[in-house]
């Protein structure tokens, strides 16, 4: 059973599950992941621009996740230059915060777990408009820092909005979703119920960052396209940034708990914004004209390195993307598809579509099972 | 990696869907999750949905950095 690609942009991943046929068991037998996603591109463009133009250039490539791409460049260019890189992030980090917001919230409406547009009644999509347009202004990558008042107003609509849609913590910093909202409707079609089984995530965090920056400047395009820790299955995202969690329904809670956590530290005070920034960048120069930086994107932990030349160009880029971590041939999504028995069916694909949205690739999918001898 | 494409809007469709043209071709997409879009716009597609309004200045700068990378080869594919 196959669905049709839905994408309309520069790449999809492909993935095709073969199971043995029913009388034999119909365990899964292969997982392949195949991206038609481009690579290397971002030394091809940048080598030999001035440094300074990198992160817009880079924010304005990407669609999703803009600003903590435009600020890891700028972080790692700081790095590079041996200067202060998490002043660049501190006054990004509404943005940053806005980002993570929307993506998941747009995500989550948009995913299996969600309804599709023509079926959303009307004031809840106006309240998914509203939220995102006020992420959408609080995220810009211009130059040029939000006012106070608008900032005030664009965050008190967002919270609005979430409020609406269900998305608020408790006292404790837990997910309060009343019975009949929509976040509790994603909760019941996508969680624990789906009968889905998910693994414990084993999390990729800033202490792993100097071998993943290792072997990404040893091996650019095929660390940045296959990356792997040894003995290891990194996953990224909100799951493993929670840092806990197994069952099927702590991957769509971790997500919908980060949109609910974002729009409270739009509005909470510094202190506890400042606690929040310093897990959510890093940066560090490796010599005098080399700096990276990692920022827990949306979607997990996104790394960008650079080297300078002598006069300040770009000598070396690299950029590596949490999807490429979680999508791996034998990453977090592949051993989850294997520890559950997607039938040859609308049911299977319907299963694996729903597990491939829970680990929310940057791209659009295609999902195909089948069965062994019957391609 | 999630590349941004921008696309021109060319005629707007019942049910919030929209016509929009890429590198030549024509698709149509949902315009749910934007307000105000209108023939004319450019937007960011992103797997059928319209995520955000740019202006033409920036579309065009993008598409130039796109086809500079090569990333454009396809992408209305």
């Amino acid at each position: 059973m196959t669905t049709p690609a839905t994408s309309f942009g520069p790449g999809a991943i492909a993935l095709t599950v073969t199971v043995a046929p029913p009388a034999e068991g119909g365990d899964v037998e292969a997982v392949r992941v195949a991206s038609t996603r481009p690579v290397g591109f971002s030394s091809a463009l940048f080598v030999n621009r001035p440094a300074d133009e990198i992160p817009a250039l880079v924010g304005r490539l990407h669609s999703l996740c803009g600003l903590s791409h435009a600020t890891a460049a700028a972080m790692a260019v700081a790095a590079a230059r041996g200067e202060d890189a998490t002043a660049v992030a501190t006054t990004r980090f509404d943005g940053l915060l806005a980002e993570r917001l929307g993506e998941h919230l747009r995500s989550t409406f948009l995913g299996p777990a969600g309804t599709p547009p023509g079926e959303v009644p009307r004031e809840m999509l106006a309240d998914l408009r509203a939220v995102l347009a006020a992420t959408r202004e609080l995220a810009a990558t211009t130059a040029e820092p939000i006012p106070p008042p608008a900032r005030r107003a664009a965050i008190g609509r967002a919270r609005a909005g979430l409020e609406r849609l269900g998305l608020a913590l408790d006292r404790a910093g837990r997910l309060d979703m009343p019975p009949a909202s929509w976040a509790a409707g994603v909760v019941e079609r996508f969680g624990a119920a789906s009968g889905d089984r998910h693994l414990a995530p084993d999390p990729l965090t800033a202490a792993d960052d100097e071998i993943v920056i290792a072997a990404l400047a040893a091996d650019p395009t095929g660390f940045a396209a296959a990356p792997r820790l040894a003995d290891r299955r990194p996953e990224t995202g909100p799951l493993a940034r929670a840092g806990a969690g197994v069952g099927g329904g702590e991957r769509i809670v971790a997500r919908l708990a980060e949109i609910a956590g974002a729009g409270r530290l739009l509005d909470a005070r510094s202190q506890t914004r400042a606690r929040a920034l310093d897990a959510w960048v890093r940066a560090a120069s490796i010599d005098s004209r080399t700096g990276y930086a990692a920022v827990e994107s949306p979607r997990g932990r996104l790394h960008h390195l650079v080297r300078l030349d002598g006069i300040g160009r770009v000598a070396f880029y690299a950029i590596l993307a949490p999807t490429e971590w979680n999508f791996g041939a034998d990453g977090p999504f592949v051993a989850t598809i294997r520890a559950n028995r997607p039938t040859a069916d609308d049911a299977g694909r319907a299963q694996v579509e729903r597990i491939a949205a829970a680990f929310d690739p940057c791209v659009g999918f295609a999902v195909s099972v089948e069965e062994r001898g019957r391609a | 990696m999630c590349l941004a494409i921008p696309a021109l809007v060319s005629e707007l469709l019942p049910d919030d869907m929209a016509k929009v043209s890429l590198d030549g071709v024509t698709k149509e997409i949902s315009i749910a999750m934007v307000e105000g879009v209108k023939p004319g716009d450019y937007v960011i597609i992103h797997v059928g949905y319209a995520l955000s309004k740019i202006d033409a200045e920036e579309a065009e700068k993008t598409l130039a950095l796109l086809a500079e990378a090569g990333a454009l080869q396809g992408a209305a594919e």
